[in-house]
C-alpha cells in the first residue's frame, strides 16, 4: 500500500536530496517563553523523548536544526508530529502555530504536518528551524526528526505517514462504530446474551481510546492529565469487558467471583490513575497499560478455548491468524509505548479491524448454522406432523370401522331380538292357541293367524329396507301406505296421509317396525271395525319427538274397554310402544277416533 | 297420452310350475268373472308357447323361475308372437334385475305372490280397466333404472342390456315419484287434479316406454312369423 501511494504521489520534479535531521540541539524553557534563553543548549537524537533527560520538565522544550539549502528551489518541511503542541521557525519567520500551546494543549503527538516554504523565506548556505514544543515529560514530550526537501519528497513521505497516524485509525474507528452498533443491536434482541452486551462495550471502549489517534484537543476534558488519565482508564475497561465476555460466552450466567475480582481490578487502576500526581504518571501508565495488554492477550487465547461455533479447520486457521495479526500489533505498540523498541507508529487500532473480518466470519457461520438448523427442524416438524396425521387418521379409520361393526352388530342383534320377540311371539303364540284348543280351529282363524304372521314379516322386510345404506322414514312407510291405501280405496274410505318433517329422519330398524306395526294395527283396525268413511295419518317429527296419530271418522270404543273390545291390538300397541320408549294413548267418541304414538326421539335406542 | 284400452281378462293363461299357485291365481281370476273354462294353465315355458300357440288370451300371468327357462323370455317372446296381449309377472321375487328385466321385456305389470288375494285382484281389476298397476319399489327400481349414470356426454342413459333408457315426460316422473312415496292412485289423482284412470294410463305409457326394442319392429316380427294377419 505504501508503494501505491509513493506511486500515486507527485513525482519528483528535480532531482533533490530528502534530508532527514535526526539531530537538533535542544533547550528548555518556561510555559510563556516567547524565545529560545540563549544557554544550556545541548545536542538529542530524534525522536526525542526529554524525560529521559530532564524527567520533571513540564513546559517548552526548544529544537534547533540546521541545514544547507542551495539553489532557489523551494523546499518544503514535515514534522510526523509534535508531543504535544507546538510552533515551528524558519530564519525566525513563524511558520506554524498550534492552536493552543497552553494547557488545555492542542494534541499534536499524532498529527503529522507539512510545511511548503518559499524561497524568499530561505537563505543560500545554512538555515535554521526551530521548534518550540510545549508538553509533559510524563506524557513523553518530544520531538521527530525533522524532513527537509523537495516538495514532492515530503509530499510523498507526509502521505504515509498521514495515511498510517490518520486516515487507517479512522477507518478502524468506523468498523469499531459498526461492530458496536451490530452487537449492541444484537443484545437489545437477545438481553439474555450477556456476552454481545460486553463485546459491544468493550469496542465502544476501544473506539473511545483509539479516538486518541485522532484528537486535536482534550476538550471536553479540563486538560492534557485528565485526558491522559481517560485514555489509560478506557484501556482498563476495554481489557475488563473483554475478559468479562469471554467468561460470558464461556457460560451464559458467568461467574460472579471472577468477575468481581476483574472489577476490583478496574476500579483499582482507575482509582491509581485519577488520584496519582502527575509525576507519577508515566510509570504507572506504563504499569496498567501493560496489564491490560496482558490480561487482554490471555483472554484472547482464552476465546480459542470456548463453545463458539468453529467447524472447520480453515476457519479456525484464519481465526487463529488474525488473532495474531491483532495480538502482535498490540504487543508492539506496547513495547512502543514503553519505549523498548524504537518507533513512534501505533498499529493495533489498524489491526483491530482483523477482528471485524473474524467476528463477519463467525457470525455469518453462526447464522447459517441456526439457519440449517432452523430448517432441518422444520423438515423434520413438518415430517412429524405428516406422520402424526398419517397416524391420526389411521386410528380414525379404525375407530369408524370399529364403530361400524358395532353398529352392524348391534342392529343385527335388534332384527334378531325383534324378530324374535315379534314375529316369534306370534308363531308361539298362534301355536299354543292351536295346541290347546278344546275343539277344532275354524280355518278362518287359522288363515288370519297365518296372515298376521306374513304381514309382520312384511312389516320387517319393509322396515330394513331393500336396499343397502340409511332410508328415510317416508320410504319405509312408503310400501305399507301404498297396500293399505289400496284396501282402503277399494272398501271406499278415503285415506289422507299428512308427513311433516320426516323426509330426512332415518330410525333405528327396531323403531322403523314399531312405527309401521302401530301404522298398521291401528289402520287394520280402522278397516275392519270402526266403519268410517276416512281417515287420517299424521306423522309429525318435532325437535324431540316422532308422533304418529291416525284418526278416523267411525263408530268408536270405550276407552275402558280398549284392552278387550278390538281384539288384542291395542294391548299389542301398548306393550310395543313401551318397548320403544313410546306412549300410544286413545282417544275415542263416535265420529272421532283417535290413536297415539309418541316417541321421544332423544332417548329411543 | 294414448287411449286407454281394455283388457280382458277372459281367456286367460296361468304360467306357474306350482299346482297351488296356479289354483290361487285362477280362484282370483274367477273371482274377478272369468269363468273356469277359459283359464288356461301351463306349468312350463315349452307349455306355454303350445297354449298361445293353440289361441289368444286377453291376459297371461306369468311366474319368473319356471323349470325350463325364465318367465322373462317367455314374456319377450310373447311380444314377439302376440303383442297384444298383455303380459303380467306374478312373482315371489322382488330383486331389481329381475323387475327390471321383466319390464324391459315388455310385462304391463309386476305382482308379488306374497299379496293377499283380495290385493291381487285388486291389481288385476286396475289392469282391465286399462291401467297398469304399480308398487313403490317397482317405481324405486324404474326411477334407479333412469338415474343411472350414462356414456359422458351422452344424452341418454344406458341400462346394462345396451338399450337406451327411454326419457319420461315431467308428468310421468312425477307419478314415478309419487308411488315411490307410497299414495295410492286416488290420492295422486287428488293431487294432481286428473282422474284416477289418467293415472293409470301414465304408469301404462311408463311400463311401455320401458320396454327394448320399438314396438313397430315387434310388430315387423310377429308378421313376418305369421302370426298376424
Amino acid at each position: 500500500m505504501l508503494a501505491l501511494l509513493l506511486l500515486a504521489g507527485p513525482a519528483p520534479a528535480a532531482a533533490g536530496e530528502l534530508l532527514e535531521l535526526a539531530r537538533a540541539q535542544a533547550v528548555r524553557g518556561g510555559w510563556h517563553d516567547a524565545a529560545p534563553p540563549e544557554a544550556g543548549w545541548q545536542a538529542v537524537d530524534l525522536p526525542d523523548n526529554w524525560a529521559v533527560r530532564w524527567p520533571s520538565q513540564d513546559g517548552v522544550v526548544w529544537y534547533r536544526f540546521t541545514w544547507q539549502h542551495a539553489g532557489d528551489a523551494p523546499a518544503a518541511l514535515m514534522l510526523a508530529w509534535i508531543n504535544m503542541a507546538g510552533s515551528v521557525y524558519v530564519n525566525g519567520i513563524e511558520l506554524h502555530r498550534d492552536a493552543s500551546l497552553l494547557e488545555p494543549l492542542t494534541r499534536s503527538w499524532n498529527t503529522p504536518r507539512q510545511w511548503l516554504v518559499a524561497p524568499a523565506l530561505l537563505r543560500e548556505g545554512e538555515n535554521t528551524v526551530l521548534v518550540r514544543v510545549a508538553g509533559m515529560a510524563a506524557y513523553q514530550g518530544g520531538l521527530p526528526p525533522l524532513l527537509a526537501g523537495e516538495p514532492a519528497q515530503v509530499q510523498a513521505r507526509y502521505e504515509e505517514e498521514l495515511l498510517w497516524r490518520h486516515d487507517l485509525p479512522l477507518v478502524a474507528m468506523a468498523a469499531s462504530v459498526v461492530i458496536v452498533l451490530l452487537f449492541g443491536g444484537l443484545w437489545l434482541m437477545r438481553p439474555r446474551e450477556t456476552a454481545y452486551a460486553w463485546f459491544a462495550l468493550m469496542s465502544l471502549a476501544w473506539l473511545l481510546f483509539e479516538f486518541n489517534h485522532l484528537a486535536t484537543s482534550p476538550w471536553p476534558l479540563a486538560g492534557t492529565d485528565a485526558w491522559q488519565a481517560l485514555n489509560t482508564s478506557l484501556l482498563v475497561f476495554f481489557a475488563a469487558a473483554f475478559l468479562l465476555f469471554v467468561l460470558r460466552l464461556r457460560r451464559e450466567e458467568g461467574a460472579p467471583l471472577v468477575e468481581a475480582a476483574i472489577w476490583l481490578a478496574a476500579v483499582l487502576a482507575w482509582a491509581d490513575l485519577w488520584s496519582l500526581p502527575r509525576t507519577g504518571m508515566a510509570a504507572h501508565r506504563a504499569l496498567w497499560s501493560s496489564v491490560a495488554a496482558a490480561a487482554t492477550a490471555a483472554a484472547a487465547v482464552g476465546v480459542f478455548a470456548v463453545r463458539w461455533p468453529v467447524s472447520s479447520r480453515r476457519e479456525r486457521t484464519l481465526l487463529l491468524v488474525l488473532m495474531l495479526i491483532v495480538l502482535a500489533a498490540a504487543a508492539h505498540d506496547l513495547l512502543v509505548f514503553l519505549q523498548w523498541v524504537p518507533g513512534t507508529r501505533y498499529y493495533a487500532g489498524i489491526a483491530s479491524c482483523a477482528l471485524l473480518v473474524a467476528l463477519a466470519v463467525l457470525l455469518a457461520r453462526r447464522f447459517t448454522q441456526a439457519l440449517r438448523e432452523t430448517e432441518q427442524f422444520n423438515a423434520r416438524l413438518i415430517a412429524q406432523v405428516e406422520a402424526a396425521k398419517t397416524e391420526l387418521r389411521d386410528t380414525l379409520e379404525r375407530t369408524h370401522a370399529l364403530k361400524l361393526m358395532h353398529a352392524r352388530a348391534h342392529e343385527r342383534v335388534a332384527l334378531a331380538s325383534d324378530l324374535h320377540d315379534g314375529l316369534g311371539g306370534m308363531l308361539v303364540g298362534s301355536i299354543a292357541s292351536l295346541e290347546h284348543a278344546s275343539q277344532p280351529v275354524p280355518q278362518d282363524r287359522i288363515l288370519a293367524m297365518l296372515k298376521d304372521l306374513r304381514d309382520d314379516l312384511r312389516l320387517i322386510l319393509d322396515a330394513t329396507g331393500q336396499q343397502p345404506g340409511l332410508q328415510p322414514l317416508d320410504d319405509v312407510i312408503a310400501p305399507l301406505r301404498h297396500r293399505l291405501g289400496t284396501l282402503f280405496e277399494a272398501n271406499g274410505i278415503v285415506c289422507r296421509w299428512h308427513l311433516l318433517n320426516v323426509g330426512d329422519l332415518t330410525l333405528t330398524t327396531s323403531l322403523n317396525i314399531g312405527v309401521l306395526r302401530f301404522l298398521q294395527e291401528a289402520l287394520t283396525n280402522v278397516l275392519k271395525h270402526s266403519g268410517a268413511r276416512r281417515a287420517d295419518v299424521y306423522v309429525t317429527r318435532t325437535r324431540t319427538h316422532l308422533r304418529l296419530d291416525v284418526r278416523d271418522d267411525g263408530r268408536g270404543f270405550a276407552v275402558e274397554s280398549a284392552g278387550d273390545a278390538p281384539g288384542n291390538g291395542l294391548r299389542n300397541m301398548r306393550t310395543r310402544a313401551e318397548r320403544l320408549a313410546g306412549v300410544v294413548q286413545w282417544q275415542s267418541r263416535p265420529g272421532r277416533t283417535v290413536v297415539t304414538l309418541l316417541i321421544d326421539l332423544l332417548s329411543a335406542r | 297420452m294414448e287411449v286407454i284400452e281394455p283388457v280382458h281378462l277372459s281367456p286367460a293363461l296361468v304360467v306357474d310350475d306350482e299346482p297351488a299357485v296356479r289354483q290361487r291365481l285362477a280362484g282370483v281370476l274367477q273371482g274377478l268373472g272369468c269363468p273356469p273354462e277359459a283359464i288356461a294353465m301351463a306349468e312350463s315355458v315349452a307349455k306355454a308357447r303350445d297354449r298361445v300357440g293353440e289361441r289368444r288370451f286377453g291376459v297371461v300371468l306369468v311366474d319368473i323361475g319356471l323349470p325350463d327357462g325364465s318367465g322373462v323370455e317367455f314374456i319377450g317372446w310373447m311380444r314377439r308372437h302376440q303383442p297384444d296381449t298383455p303380459a303380467v309377472v306374478i312373482s315371489a321375487w322382488r330383486t331389481e334385475d329381475v323387475i327390471v328385466s321383466a319390464l324391459r321385456a315388455g310385462a304391463i305389470g309386476y305382482l308379488l305372490k306374497e299379496r293377499d288375494d283380495l290385493e291381487l285382484s285388486l291389481a288385476l281389476r286396475s289392469i282391465e280397466r286399462g291401467g297398469a298397476p304399480i308398487d313403490p319399489f317397482v317405481a324405486r327400481r324404474i326411477m334407479g333404472l333412469l338415474a343411472a349414470p350414462g356414456p359422458p356426454g351422452g344424452s341418454s342413459p344406458v341400462p346394462p342390456d345396451g338399450e337406451p333408457v327411454p326419457s319420461l315426460s315431467p308428468r310421468e316422473r312425477e307419478i314415478l315419484r309419487l308411488v315411490a312415496q307410497g299414495l295410492s292412485n286416488r290420492e295422486m289423482a287428488d293431487l294432481l287434479s286428473i282422474s284416477k284412470l289418467t293415472v293409470e294410463c301414465h304408469t301404462k305409457n311408463i311400463y311401455r316406454k320401458l320396454v327394448v326394442n320399438s314396438r313397430t319392429e315387434a310388430v315387423f316380427e310377429a308378421r313376418r312369423h305369421g302370426l298376424l294377419s
